[in-house]
């Protein structure tokens, strides 16, 4: 199994953070835990879907970030003009996000730009350009019924609604990659471009539809993360240095440690949520046993090289 | 209409093929006919045009002059799509299958059986063409370690058998073979010419096959056509020609001696 190398290396980080502090492995814990991978393993999950077509997104944090502040925009300008608040906003964003994904992908396979370069450059232009409307303040995002609760401000018997919608969205990703088409064309796409285009796979349009998947899923969670202070009674925001390259590289690192291959064709949705849980026992454990920030850059650097090292080896090994 | 000959109809005619790549003349006035449910071997000295006489049939190339007719009727093909629309399929070794999907999806690469027409979301029927890809490779004879195993774990020789199997089941009418067992070990090349023996013996498909190897050629096709410097040198049935007598051919051909 693929993903066997991340699941050894999480269960042997669980260990050790267990027996050096008792409140790591608590019911209060496992949430603070949870709430980490809840805010980026569909992310992540997104990036595998685009790393399997042989592409990859470094713009997705900025699209994460920039959602839930168009979305805030939108509300007060619509509101003082025609008394219309999220029904607007909410799609004005998802679309706004959704654009973002369909340009990155027409200029990758278009104009045969790589994806590395296509999104670097939409990563800056985003990230200044939302520094540019926001002056890089936060503001307080409004709250408008039904649309806070659903979008990440509510709760369901206690639980977060953006639980259920990440649980849902994964399992939907599983699902699109085992049994439908775009699913098995993504894996032929990314695995054999030249040959699949000979039997009449749609190569371009595969990967489009890869690209706009991640900026609109980045754009929703973005949505999400901005609402969630509502959960527990606080005002949301939108902030625009929330997400951004941290996130970025987060879900790329989710998708390696995962088992994703950087040259396409394999990669699954398990693997981004054990990649993001991986990263979570790390953040969180070095938080616990009082490290610093920066070990824990350190040591999640080592993490991901431990992991490819593992995944690579494992690989040969089955090959015998 | 179609052209009959004898008894045995012509699947295809390419008649009076001229091909001119700037100064060079690749093809000049070549006509051959494959007769339908045939096994036509094409074999020639390297530059002799064998692959530019494909790939003006498989709608790579056009021809400069001359016709192609199909079935009787005269087609044209501006791209290889167009060609195989009506059933001119061509096997490349290489590019053929996708490895990190199992033997069935890559049979059903592209035509893939969805469970219900539901109009908006399709889910795939993987039993099904689980299940109808094994029968049919099982009716070939195709031999694979397992119908959902990874391409990526086939020899050769079950690869190239598998895209072979996979133009057929998709009713190809034409199957045009570049040098099918030009990278194959002995055992695996038995593979796939036992899987052309096997088409031959269902008799619905006609075959081209183009080969350096004399050898291998001669035990599977039915007749052999000789291209040297873009013109047809010979043409022999394969019961009344050998392996030496065709190198004769070959070698006479290429110091321009008239046979």
């Amino acid at each position: 199994m693929r993903e066997g190398a991340v699941v050894m290396v999480t269960v042997v980080m669980f260990a050790v953070f267990t027996s050096l502090n008792s409140g790591f492995f608590t019911i209060a814990n496992s949430k603070n835990l949870a709430d980490f991978v809840v805010g980026n393993v569909a992310v992540a999950a997104a990036q595998v879907m685009l790393m399997i077509v042989g592409e990859i997104d470094l713009s997705v944090g900025q699209v994460y970030a920039l959602a839930p502040y168009l979305m805030y925009m939108v509300y007060q300008q619509s509101t003082i003009r025609y008394g219309l608040g999220f029904e607007v906003a909410i799609p004005v964003a998802i679309l706004a996000a959704a654009l973002v994904g369909f340009i990155n992908g027409v200029v990758t396979v278009r104009l045969r730009v790589p994806s590395l370069i296509t999104t670097l450059g939409m990563d800056y232009f985003l990230g200044g350009f939302i520094i540019y409307i926001s002056h890089g303040e936060y503001q307080i995002m409004p709250k408008q019924e039904p649309y806070t609760a659903l979008f990440g401000g509510g709760v369901i018997s206690g639980i977060e609604l953006t639980y259920v919608w990440t649980a849902a969205g994964l399992i939907l990703l599983a699902i699109v990659l085992a049994r439908m088409r775009h699913g098995i064309w993504s894996i032929a796409t990314g695995s054999n471009l030249f040959g699949s285009r000979e039997v009449g796979v749609g190569i371009h349009r595969t990967k489009i539809m890869n690209f706009i998947l991640a900026s609109v899923i980045a754009g929703i969670w973005g949505i999400f993360i901005a609402n969630r202070a509502y959960t527990f009674g606080a005002q949301g925001v939108a902030d625009p240095t929330l997400g951004g390259d941290t996130l970025t590289l987060e879900s790329v690192a989710a998708a390696v440690i995962g088992g994703t291959s950087l040259l396409g064709g394999s990669g699954t949705v398990i693997g981004a949520l054990a990649g993001s849980l991986l990263i979570a026992v790390l953040q969180d454990g070095l938080i616990l046993v009082g490290a610093t920030a920066y070990i824990y850059q350190t040591l999640l650097g080592a993490a991901i090289i431990l992991c490819m090292a593992l995944n690579i080896t494992a690989r040969k090994w089955a090959r015998r | 209409m179609s052209e009959t000959v004898g008894n045995v109809t012509a699947e295809v005619k390419m008649e009076g093929i001229s091909k001119n790549f700037g100064a060079v003349k690749a093809l000049d006035d070549v006509t051959i006919t494959l007769h339908r449910g045939e096994v036509l071997g094409i074999v020639g000295d390297n530059g002799a045009g064998k692959s530019t006489l494909i790939k003006i049939l498989s709608g790579v190339y056009q021809p400069d002059k001359g016709d192609i007719y199909f079935e009787g009727n005269k087609v044209q093909f501006n791209s290889p799509i167009e060609a195989r629309k009506i059933g001119i399929e061509t096997i490349y070794q290489d590019l053929a299958l996708i490895d990190d999907l199992s033997v069935y999806h890559n049979i059903f690469l592209a035509k893939e059986q969805f469970l219900r027409a539901t109009p908006v979301v399709r889910f795939l029927d993987n039993k099904k063409m689980e299940t109808s890809a094994g029968h049919f490779l099982q009716d070939l004879k195709v031999n694979v370690p397992e119908i959902d195993a990874k391409a990526r774990v086939l020899s050769g020789g079950q690869r190239q058998a598998i895209a072979i199997a996979r133009s057929v089941f998709f009713s190809a009418k034409v199957l045009i073979m570049d040098e099918p067992t030009a990278a194959l070990g002995v055992v695996e090349t038995k593979r796939v010419l036992d899987l052309i023996e096997e088409l031959k013996k269902r008799g619905d498909v006609s075959i081209i096959i183009i080969a350096h190897n004399l050898a291998h050629v001669l035990a599977s096709v039915d007749r052999i056509v000789i291209l040297t410097r873009g013109r047809v040198l010979a043409e022999r049935k394969t019961k009344e020609t050998s392996v030496d007598d065709l190198t004769e051919i070959i070698s006479k051909g290429a110091e321009g001696i008239a046979v």
